[in-house]
């Protein structure tokens, strides 16, 4: 279908788009990629009266290094994060994450903002985010705040954004050199969602795992940060015992929505194996 | 709705309308601009077939509002061909590799190819595939497609094609 | 038929046996984008449907 009718705005400074964002309220959503955004506005399960568009704002693009940390600006999108040979080197998780994402085209105009702002439990960004201890930057009408991505999903597109507000940059701490990673993505075809994605983080000493995040993708409305798994493999080596308790671990957190991508227990099942793989690459990437 | 003005370049030319904000950028193409040969072929913005070249990138234009291409340069398949009206080089792959048959997804295909090869002027087969992963073909199966844009580049790269073996 | 599609001359001349390859003839316009799909059609006194939903 056509979208429904809406007025336009494109401000030059997020301080215009958290004031429009602000006065025109509930009925305004800001417009980043727009390729979750606008597909939703031409099945009309979305219907904004206003859009903000956020592609003439200066501010919210780029990456930077600052103090252990990257900081990357919301509107960076997919593509520039792959071309980036700094986050391929320095945030290789995020760079294969990205791969991962829908397709070359969607890639050049969906933006890492879009991805974990938007609340949508399909979203692979958001858990990865959450594995690396990431942090996000808002900005609303009373001034501008810190939130742990751990603490920003409160439910299917249901997020701590307040009212006027938008995420402006991402902060991720530098990952340890040496450390392992992998995310690993089972999907019906090339570009879906995922059925269900795992994101590991770690770093070994001694052929033992020293420390451990794990993150899951649409296996519960908010992404999932799998605590008690990634704490049960520290100070193991991986051994087929303890991926299978790990497996376990996770899939105990999970509750999946039953779609076209598989029942329930399917997709619980193979969660756990992509928890396994997933833990079992990123030894293998480690030094 | 009030409509709003837009100017862009298309195929190398200025162009104007007016359009709502909720006009896409592939009805603004196919009705305003009258160059039909961008297609849409799904409403899920999977298929690619709406594909055209905006500022650069290979962009499926029924996922933009025209408004967001605002002073954009844009690329559609009626604008590949070379200035003497000769087929480029992904043009005359297409034919020569049958890497078509009702046609419908072609100007998509051939967009993106066009930018796939300036990001990457001699992709492996693998990344030919993946290179074209947003582009649904109902007809071929890929494999002339991917020997047409085989075909492209070499010639592209002053390089003999040979045709891999079955 | 448009002025892209070869002539049955052109077309005859480069006949050979049977079962020699042979290339399509519509190629070139769809190439181009000139492929004239029920969508692109615009002719004098044409009738639009559109589903409200």
């Amino acid at each position: 279908m056509i979208p429904g009718p809406f007025s336009y705005h494109r401000p030059a400074t997020v301080a215009d788009a958290v004031k429009l964002l602000s006065t025109l309220g509930e009925e305004a959503r800001p417009l980043a990629g727009g390729h979750s955004l606008v597909p939703m506005m031409k099945l009309r399960l979305a219907t904004p009266e206003h859009l903000v568009d956020l592609h003439g704002i200066d501010g919210l693009k780029g990456i930077r290094r600052e103090a252990g940390r990257i900081v990357i600006g919301a509107m960076t999108t997919q593509h520039q994060l792959l071309a980036s040979d700094d986050i391929a080197k320095s945030l290789p998780i995020l760079h294969e994450t990205a791969m991962l994402i829908a397709d070359p085209q969607v890639r050049y105009m969906g933006t890492i903002g879009g991805n974990v702002a938007n609340g949508d439990p399909g979203n692979d960004m958001p858990a990865l985010m959450m594995t690396l201890g990431a942090s996000y930057r808002l900005e609303g009408p009373s001034g501008g705040r810190d939130i742990a991505a751990s603490e920003f999903y409160q439910g299917a597109y249901f997020t701590s954004l307040e009212p006027g507000e938008i995420l402006t940059e991402i902060s991720i701490p530098t990952p340890a050199a040496g450390h392992g990673y992998a995310y690993e993505k089972l999907k019906r075809k090339v570009g879906d969602y995922a059925t269900a994605a795992a994101a590991v983080v770690l770093t070994m000493a001694g052929g033992k795992v020293a420390s451990c995040a794990i993150g899951l993708t649409n296996l519960h409305e908010t992404p999932l940060l799998a605590v008690d798994a990634a704490k049960l493999v520290i100070g193991t080596s991986l051994d087929a015992a303890t991926l299978k308790k790990a497996a376990a671990a996770a899939e105990a957190i999970m509750s999946p929505a039953a779609d076209a991508r598989g029942p329930v227990e399917y997709r619980k099942h193979v969660g756990g194996i992509m928890v396994t793989r997933a833990l079992t690459r990123a030894a293998g990437r480690a030094s | 709705m009030a409509k709003t003005h837009v100017t862009m370049k298309v195929n190398g030319a200025e162009v104007e309308g007016l359009v709502e904000p909720r006009t896409l950028l592939v009805h603004f193409i196919r009705e305003n601009l009258l160059l039909t040969g961008t297609h849409i072929g799904c409403e899920t913005t999977h298929c690619g077939a709406c594909t055209v070249d905006l500022d650069g990138m290979s962009v499926k234009s029924c996922t933009m509002f025209a408004v967001q291409a605002q002073g954009a340069e844009i690329t559609t398949i009626e604008g590949v061909a070379n200035a003497d009206g000769s087929l480029s080089a992904l043009q005359e792959g297409f034919r020569m590799m049958h890497g078509l048959q009702c046609g419908f997804c072609t100007p998509g295909m051939i967009l993106r190819a066009q930018r796939l090869l300036q990001e990457n002027p001699s992709p492996t087969e693998a990344e030919i595939r993946m290179g074209i992963s947003g582009n649904i073909c109902r007809c071929t199966g890929y494999q002339n497609i991917v020997k047409a844009i085989q075909y492209a580049a070499d010639k592209i790269n002053g390089v003999e094609f040979k045709e891999a073996a079955e | 038929m448009n002025d892209m599609t070869p002539t049955r001359e052109q077309r005859e001349a480069k006949l050979e046996g049977m079962g020699c390859k042979r290339k399509r003839v519509e190629d070139a316009r769809f190439t181009q984008g000139k492929g004239n799909y029920v969508d692109d059609l615009k002719l004098p006194g044409m009738l639009h449907g559109d589903f409200v939903r």
